[in-house]
Order: C-alpha cells, then sequence, then structure tokens
C-alpha cells in the first residue's frame, strides 16, 4: 500500500509540480544558511563557516539530480521525452508518416478485422455450461461403397438410451417447423420438437417458468411448448404472464411453461419454440427402416472422452446390426462434438483468411523496415551526434524503437476504425454461410490481439533496422562525407525480395480464388434462376386429407395462373440447391430378387405439378410433362432426369418404359413394386449445392398422384416465373391463398437468384477477401520496389555522375539501374511460385473447377507482378537519366 | 540511484524517524545536526542523501512537511511524524533491535543455549 501510494505520488509527479525544483532550492539554501550560522556562533570567521557547510552538504546538482528520481518516475519520462521527440519527428516528416500509417493500418485493420470474425466463430466459447462435452449424433449406411447420411430410427434412438453408459444424458431433437395461428396473422415458426435431456444435455436456466421435464416425453392431452427470447419479445412483448397461457400451433393448443435466454441457439439461434415429444409422440415410426429426421445429443459424462463414446456407440449399432439385419446391418453411428458441427464449414475459409492477411502484414513490416532503415540512415548524423555526446546505445535502440511503437499504436487505432467500419458493413450484409455471425464484433480481445499485433509489428518493423543504425560501423560512417551504412546497403534487397514473393502468393490465392467463382457461376444449374420467386407452404395433415390437399393446390394454381404478370406457375415439393424432397432406391424392369437389399443407383423424388418445370426453366428434353389428366385415378406416370436414362437404357428410348421406387408391401419378402410409366425426360438440376454433382438420379411425380412413401403430404413450394420483377407478385399470392384458407402462412418468400447467390455467398466473400488483399500485396510491393530502388539512385548518384563524365550514356545508365530492380523481381517472382506450390494446397478444399497448379494463373501472376515492379523500377531510373554529370560530381 | 546507499538509506530512514519522534517537528538541518551529534559526529548527513530520503518518507506516507518560520525567522521547511510514521518507529525498531541482536550473537560466536 505504501508503495502504490509512493507510485502515484511519482507518478502525479510527471504532470503536475507538486514539488517543483524551485522549493527544493529553498529548502537547500534554508539548510545551507542555517548551518553557517550555526558555525558562525561556534567561532568560526563567515567564510569559512560557509566554506566548512558547504563541503559538509556535498554536490548540490546531485541532490537536485536524485531528488528529482526520486519525485518522479524517470523511466517514463525519457519515454514521454522520446514520444514527443518521435512525434516531433513524424510531423516533420509528413510523407513517410502518412505512408507508414496507411502502410500498417491498412495491414492491422485487416488482421483485426479477420480476427474478430475468427474469434466470434472458432475462439469464443459456446454459451452451454458443459459445451465441451456436448456430441451431436445421426445414423450412416454404407452400401455399395456409397455412404448415405440419415437421421437417427426412433427405435435405434430408444435402444442407445437403454444401452450407452457414455452419457449423462442423451436427448433428441428435430425441426418441426410449425404455423402460429389465433393472432392477428397465422405465422410460420421455426420450431423444434425435443425430448427433456435436449434440455437437460444443454444444461441452460430458464429465463421464465421451466424448460421440458421428464413428464413432458410421455403422450399426453395438454401438450406444453418453451418459447424463444426472441419471439417472446418480437410476437408477445416480453409480456411477463406469458407462462400459462395458451397458444395455437398447427391447430393444436400448446401450454407456455417457459422461456429460454437468448444463449439457447440450439439447433439455431433463429429457433422460436421448443416443442415436447408428447404430441409426436404416436407418429414415430415403429420400423427401423424409418429415420424420421431425428439428431441424438448427447452430454458426455465428465470423465468420458469423444473417442471413448464413438466407440461405444459404433459397438451398440454393430450389435443392432445383428440383431436387426434387415434394417440395420449396414448403419452405423456417426458423432460429432457440438463445437465441430458448428465451426466445420468455415473453418478452413478463415484459416485461409487469416494466413492472407498475416501476410499482408508481413509485407507491410517489410515496407516499413525498408523505409525506416531508409529513413534511418539519413539520421545517421544526428544519431553519432548523441551517441557522441554520451548517450548509450541502449538509449538510442530505445528511441527508435519509441518511435516505431508510436507509428505502429497510431496505425492500429486507425486500422480499428477502419475494421470496425468493415465489419459493419460485413454483418450487415447477413452472411447465412457463416455461424454465429451475429457474435462478430471488435470487444476486448480483438483488442487485445490487435495490441499485441502492433506491438509486434513495432518490434518487428523497430528492432531491426534500430540495431543496425545504432551500430559500430554506422558509428564510424559518420567520418565520412555522406554517412551510409555501406554502399550496397546489406539486407535490404532481400526485403524486396521477400516482399515480392509474399505478394506473389497472395496474388496466385486470389486469381485461383477468381477462377473457382467464375467455374461456380458457369456451374450448369439445369434450371434458370432468373425472375423466379419461391414460396412455401404446408397444409396441416388435420385439416387436410389427401384429397383435399391435390384440390387446394389444383385450385391455387389456377387462381395464381390469373394474376398478371405471372408467366409460369408450379408447386413441388423440392427446391434446387435447397434440397427437401426424399431419397429411396430405384428400379427398372426386371425387379431384381432383392430389391430391398439392392438399392440400385437411387434416386431423388419429388411430387410436382407439370407447370413446375416450366416455371424453373427445366427443359424438357423428350417426351410430355404432367398435366391434369395424370390425376389419382390414371395410369402412375413419371418423368426422369437425363442421369436416369443414361443409367438405365444408355442409347435407347426412354419413353414408355417402367420403373418402380415405392414397394407396397410389408416387407423385404414381399416388394410389390409400384410401376411407374416414363413420360418424359428433363434435365439434371443441381439440387444440394452448387459443388456437389448428383449421386442420385432424379424423378418427378406428378402431386396428384403423391409418392406411396409420403406417410403425411410434404410442405409444398410454390413457384412463379414472372416477366417483371417477381417480388411484387408476393402480395397478391397471399391474398390468393388466404381467400382459400385464412389460417394458413405463406412462407419462406425468396428468389431463386437469392438461393444461387446464397450457394455463392462463401466463394464471393473468399474470393473478395483475397483479392482485395492480393491487390494490397501488390501495390505495396511496387512501393517497396520503388523505395529501396530511389534510395539506392540518390546514394549512388556522384557514381553514376562519374560513369556518365566517362562516357556512359543515358540509356546505359538507364539499362543498369533497371536491371537491379529486374533481378529484384525476378528472385521475387521465383521464391513467390516457391511459395505458392507449397502453401496452395492449403487452399484446395476452397477451390473448384481449377488446379492448385493452374498453369494459366502461374504465367498470369507473374505477368503482371513484373509489369507492375517494372513501372516501379522505371521512375527512379529516369530520373537518373536527368542527371547532370557536373552537377552530380560536386554532389555531396 | 546506486545500490550502496539503499542499505544506508534503509538505517537513514529510521534515524530520521527517530528524530522526528524525539524532537517533534523539524527542519532538514535539524535533522541532520540530530543525527550527526547522536552519531557522535562519525555520520555525514549530505543534501544528497538527506532530502531524497525525506521525500521518500513523505511520499510513503510516514511524514508530512510543511513550510514554517525557524527560530531565527527564517522560511524553513518542517516535517513531523504522522499517525503512520509513529507505527512504522515502532516496527522498524522492533526489526532493527532483532537484527542486531542476530547478528550481535553472530559475531560474538555464542552458541544457543
Amino acid at each position: 500500500m505504501r508503495g502504490l501510494r509512493a507510485l502515484l505520488w511519482r507518478f502525479a509527479g510527471l504532470f503536475g509540480k507538486r514539488r517543483p525544483d524551485a522549493e527544493l532550492t529553498e529548502e537547500l539554501e534554508a539548510h545551507l544558511a542555517m548551518n553557517v550560522e550555526d558555525n558562525v556562533r561556534s567561532g568560526m570567521d563567515p567564510i569559512e563557516a560557509r566554506r566548512q557547510a558547504l563541503v559538509k552538504a556535498g554536490g548540490v546538482a546531485q541532490a537536485t539530480e536524485l531528488y528529482r528520481d526520486q519525485s518522479r518516475l524517470p523511466l517514463i519520462e525519457t519515454l514521454l521525452q522520446d514520444l514527443r521527440y518521435g512525434a516531433r519527428l513524424l510531423r516533420k516528416n509528413p510523407g513517410f508518416t502518412s505512408v507508414a500509417i496507411l502502410t500498417l493500418a491498412l495491414g492491422i485493420g485487416a488482421n483485426t478485422a479477420i480476427f474478430s470474425v475468427v474469434n466470434a466463430v472458432m475462439l469464443r466459447p459456446l454459451s452451454y455450461p458443459n459445451a465441451d462435452r456436448l456430441v451431436l449424433m445421426n445414423e450412416f449406411a454404407k452400401a455399395n461403397g456409397r455412404v448415405n447420411n440419415m437421421s437417427v430410427a426412433w427405435l435405434n434412438y430408444q435402444d442407445w438410451r437403454r444401452q450407452a453408459q457414455s452419457f449423462q444424458y442423451l436427448g433428441v431433437f428435430r425441426f418441426q417447423n410449425l404455423t402460429l395461428t389465433g393472432t392477428e396473422q397465422a405465422e410460420r415458426l421455426n420450431g423444434v420438437m425435443a425430448s427433456a435431456d435436449f434440455f437437460n444435455a444443454f444444461g441452460l436456466q430458464s429465463l421464465l417458468g421451466r424448460a421440458l421435464v421428464a413428464k413432458d416425453d410421455n403422450e399426453s392431452d395438454a401438450p406444453v411448448a418453451i418459447l424463444s427470447e426472441r419471439l417472446w419479445r418480437n410476437r408477445f412483448a416480453a409480456s411477463p404472464d406469458i407462462i400459462n397461457r395458451t397458444i395455437t400451433l398447427d391447430g393444436l393448443n400448446y401450454t407456455v411453461v417457459g422461456v429460454m435466454p437468448a444463449s439457447m441457439r440450439f439447433p439455431s439461434r433463429l429457433t422460436d419454440v421448443w416443442v415436447p415429444l408428447g404430441p409426436f409422440l404416436r407418429t414415430m415410426p415403429t420400423s427401423r427402416d424409418n429415420h424420421p429426421g431425428l439428431t441424438a445429443v448427447g452430454l458426455l459424462k465428465p470423465n468420458v472422452s469423444v473417442q471413448a463414446a464413438r466407440t461405444e456407440m459404433e459397438t451398440i449399432a454393430e450389435r443392432l446390426g445383428k440383431q436387426f439385419p434387415d434394417t440395420n446391418s449396414t448403419v452405423s453411428v456417426r458423432m460429432v462434438t457440438l463445437y465441430d458441427s458448428i465451426v466445420s464449414n468455415v473453418r478452413s475459409s478463415l484459416l485461409v483468411l487469416l494466413g492472407a492477411v498475416v501476410f499482408v502484414l508481413l509485407i507491410a513490416c517489410v515496407n516499413l523496415a525498408n523505409m525506416t532503415l531508409a529513413r534511418g540512415e539519413a539520421r545517421l548524423r544526428e544519431l553519432a551526434v548523441r551517441s557522441a555526446l554520451g548517450a548509450p546505445r541502449g538509449r538510442l535502440v530505445r528511441q527508435l524503437l519509441t518511435e516505431s511503437m508510436l507509428l505502429a499504436l497510431i496505425a492500429a487505432s486507425l486500422g480499428v476504425a477502419w475494421a470496425w467500419m468493415a465489419l459493419k458493413v460485413f454483418v450487415g450484409s447477413q452472411p447465412s454461410s457463416i455461424p454465429r455471425i451475429d457474435l462478430v464484433g471488435i470487444d476486448f480481445p480483438v483488442l487485445g490481439f490487435t495490441l499485441l499485433v502492433s506491438v509486434l509489428v513495432a518490434v518487428l518493423f523497430g528492432l531491426w533496422p534500430a540495431l543496425r543504425i545504432t551500430s559500430l560501423k554506422a558509428q564510424e560512417s559518420i567520418k565520412q562525407s555522406t554517412p551510409t551504412l555501406s554502399r550496397r546497403s546489406g539486407l535490404r534487397p532481400f526485403l524486396v525480395v521477400a516482399e515480392v514473393g509474399l505478394a506473389m502468393v497472395l496474388l496466385v490465392g486470389a486469381v485461383l480464388m477468381i477462377r473457382t467463382f467464375s467455374s461456380l457461376t458457369s456451374v450448369a444449374l439445369g434450371f434458370h434462376p432468373e425472375h423466379v420467386v419461391t414460396m412455401r407452404l404446408s397444409l396441416p395433415a388435420r385439416n387436410y386429407s389427401k384429397e383435399q390437399w391435390v384440390t387446394f393446390y389444383r385450385n391455387l394454381l389456377t387462381r395464381v395462373h390469373a394474376l398478371p404478370g405471372v408467366q409460369a406457375e408450379g408447386v413441388s415439393s423440392l427446391t434446387p440447391l435447397v434440397g427437401g424432397g426424399s431419397e429411396s432406391g430405384i428400379h427398372t424392369e426386371p425387379l431384381p430378387k432383392d430389391p430391398r437389399a439392392d438399392h440400385g443407383p437411387g434416386c431423388t423424388f419429388g411430387a410436382v405439378s407439370g407447370g413446375y418445370f416450366e416455371a424453373m426453366g427445366i427443359q424438357l428434353v423428350r417426351g410430355r410433362t404432367f398435366t391434369e389428366h395424370d390425376s389419382a385415378d390414371s395410369t402412375p406416370v413419371i418423368v426422369v432426369d437425363e442421369a436416369a436414362v443414361r443409367a438405365f437404357w444408355p442409347g435407347q428410348d426412354p419413353i414408355g418404359r417402367r420403373v418402380a421406387f415405392e414397394f407396397r408391401g410389408r416387407d423385404v419378402s414381399d416388394p410389390q413394386p409400384i410401376w411407374r410409366e416414363v413420360i418424359g425426360v428433363v434435365r439434371t438440376v443441381r439440387h444440394y449445392d452448387l459443388t456437389t454433382p448428383n449421386s442420385r438420379v432424379q424423378v418427378y411425380v406428378p402431386y396428384a398422384q403423391p409418392p406411396f412413401w409420403y406417410a403425411t403430404l410434404p410442405p409444398m413450394t410454390l413457384m412463379l416465373r414472372t416477366a417483371t420483377n417477381p417480388e411484387s407478385l408476393v402480395n397478391s399470392v397471399r391474398r390468393e391463398v388466404a381467400s382459400i384458407d385464412p389460417a394458413l402462412p405463406v412462407f419462406s418468400v425468396r428468389t431463386m437468384t437469392e438461393y444461387v447467390d446464397g450457394a455463392l455467398e462463401q466463394p464471393r466473400m473468399s474470393m473478395a477477401v483475397m483479392v482485395s488483399f492480393g491487390g494490397l500485396a501488390l501495390l505495396m510491393a511496387a512501393v517497396g520496389i520503388y523505395g529501396v530502388l530511389s534510395y539506392s539512385v540518390s546514394q549512388r548518384t556522384r557514381e553514376i555522375g562519374i560513369r556518365m563524365a566517362l562516357g556512359a550514356s543515358r540509356a546505359n545508365v538507364l539499362r543498369f539501374i533497371m536491371r537491379q530492380g529486374i533481378i529484384l523481381s525476378l528472385a521475387g517472382v521465383m521464391l513467390g511460385v516457391l511459395g505458392s506450390l507449397v502453401s496452395m494446397r492449403l487452399i484446395r478444399g476452397l477451390l473448384y473447377g481449377v488446379s492448385t497448379t493452374d498453369a494459366a494463373t502461374y504465367l498470369l501472376v507473374p505477368v503482371v507482378l513484373l509489369t507492375v515492379s517494372l513501372a516501379a523500377t522505371f521512375i527512379p531510373a529516369r530520373r537518373v537519366t536527368r542527371i547532370d554529370p557536373l552537377r552530380a560530381l560536386r554532389h555531396e | 540511484m546506486g545500490e550502496k546507499k539503499d542499505v544506508w538509506q534503509g538505517t537513514l530512514a529510521l534515524m530520521v524517524l527517530k528524530t522526528l519522534e524525539t524532537m517533534g517537528p523539524l527542519h532538514g538541518y535539524g535533522i541532520a545536526r540530530r543525527i550527526e551529534q547522536i552519531s557522535g559526529d562519525s555520520l555525514v548527513v549530505q543534501y544528497g542523501t538527506l532530502y531524497p530520503a525525506l521525500l521518500k518518507l513523505e511520499q510513503e506516507g510516514y511524514i508530512a512537511g510543511e513550510w514554517g518560520a525557524s527560530e531565527n525567522n527564517r522560511r524553513a521547511r518542517y516535517y513531523r511524524l504522522t499517525r503512520a510514521g509513529r507505527k512504522q518507529v515502532v516496527k522498524e525498531t522492533r526489526e532493527w533491535q532483532a537484527t542486531t541482536a542476530i547478528l550481535a550473537r553472530f559475531l560474538s560466536g555464542e552458541e544457543p543455549s
């Protein structure tokens, strides 16, 4: 405490004048005077008395110095002095200062921005008490070398719960979108069906009321619901009376028993409502063959590793496979940690971006080290004089470092501001492909990172020049008329080579990203996304029989057809690039002996109206599409894609052939196929995403003849192709829907272009970031080359003058200087090629349609780099040719 | 601030505090004289040791200084012991006595009984 008090006092002494030197002087004078008086009193003559007193007192100057040290903090004082001096120097060289600060600010800002994303997405811990012990599980089947991911079969989950020892809690959930009615407008909610152990595993305290508990898992006539904080705020005005209120979801009354806090972000931060298993228990399939969209969530026991739990689950799956060979023999369990399930999609992109910004920062450092060195040489004389006056080397190095630190910190604050703006735009654009994007921001860890980076940067670009400038050799050089470090300026050219090399790596990355993006945009989608708007509808099974379902859509299509501006309209249970639809094995005649074991190529099937193909712009290659005559009573028909024709009837006419993907029979021994007649062939459509070719063939059946597999009739997507802006039609469609069934919400209204853009979002972002970083690197490398060469030219003015006086032509001299630049850039390019070959392997996963050693890229980038560096060389070289030999010789 | 003096300053601080405890408020010259007299003139207290030490004690809050008039009506800065300073005298005296006792035993070569 005493020490702290003294420290504060001394710190105050830095700024205030608590005990000015004048006061000490007065005190000392009084001391002296009293001593003299005493001496005189004891009989000395005044002169001797004064002399004795002075001898006894010791040195006044030394005392004052010691006193001053005690009254302030000398270390900080010199720091402030250095800072003041540094700031004055920076102000005096506005050119150097602004270039240096801008370069660094760009580098630090880019690092701050990318790090804040990495921090929010990957580093920030998940908001659940035992997040590191949470795992997700689904099932998958291996058959004929293909892996088919599936959800968890209800009965398998029951067996897991009984047998598995690794879990403290083992819950289950599935997405269960629900329609909220009874409020002014029907609304589609992002619902989740979850078991009590789902909530136990996450372990979050409810904001109001309670979470789901064990009794909610039982079938009940009075089901309950848990609201998300978001829904509670937006829809129920954060009313505390929400508990025990009744809400209507899909026509069923639920009692609200709790509100979960905003930190409950699973399975999505957009989840509106969680409902218990109870109301759905009756619909859970009793066949292990049926995987009803469930995912299991487990909280591992505290000392069980993920690997151990995984092994246990695989053993259980194997056991079930032996027990139920018909359904489970090829089925196993896949377990991922919650953390991995969230970040695995973006991890590699983010790490590549982080690598790229580090490169940018390195280039910035190289440039600055170069500039500092050049500037330092101009200051050699000043430093030598100070050294001669007794400043120790450490003191000089400290001053130079303080100056770099000052630069770095100014640049850091500018960089943070810049990153803040960039992030605002980026987060504002709501990229849906990045998880936890809403958490991205500049917080204390990010600021800490920035501070650390700036200190590192200051040391990187400041320490080496500082050591070099204050070296003995440099001090010696002051004796020359023009002080220099050495004629060839040592390592400087190597810095330029490194810089060009780094820039090359970034540029290669950028070009590969551009090529990836352009291959992605030219992927044959199989449909035309322009001017198509889609919206979803879900008819509650409780109000609509199969016939009513068909009638509803026929009715809707007729009404929509009459709307002005609609060119084509269709409904479909699947949407390209979004997925949906279902999968099954598919067979042609004759049927194999055991069609369930031999799945054939597998198909994605969907129920569509005839207008779907026209509305989506899916080209009909052969035959016809569905008409209203393809009804429940007519011959079952099917439209297949070109891949199916290649798989089943290569080189033959498929029209009129029969295929089956539905089996009516009770079990494997009794397949009873439903044969459908092929009436048309359409182009293959990218179903899941842009980069994954379909592994299955695609087939379509009329919605009036829905697939036998559908237990309940699926939600449908209405597609409209319009002449103009498709969004304008949405309200008219809403009115038409409401006039048929006012309790039916229209949801997920999006244009197909938005879906395509969504699929391109991550590659577009990677490309944009890499291109801007590559451009930045190119610019910095050009500045670096220019800086080094113009410095070297100015240092060699006299030498060049002599050469010219001795008869060298301007062209000779120009060539001489240019050669220097070209050699540096060429060496840099070589280094860059090597660096790219090594580092591009890391981004292989992000590329599509272009190889990491793409020859065109490796030709183009060096050409661009060499051109730019030649331009950067040419400016100082041209200055040389303007040298007047006579003046150059007189040049000091 | 060399290291030699730190030891000296440690003892000086106690001497200053003890002086102020015995004599009451006193100016720097008075303190120096008192220490020199008590030591039988075997110690010389110079500006360079006394005033930084006084400042340090003041910063630590053991003494407080203010300007006043001396016997001869001269303006001088008077130091007095604060309450924390009084406690500190007791504490340091005890510590110092313990130290010297140990050292004395050590130097006399007595075995502990």
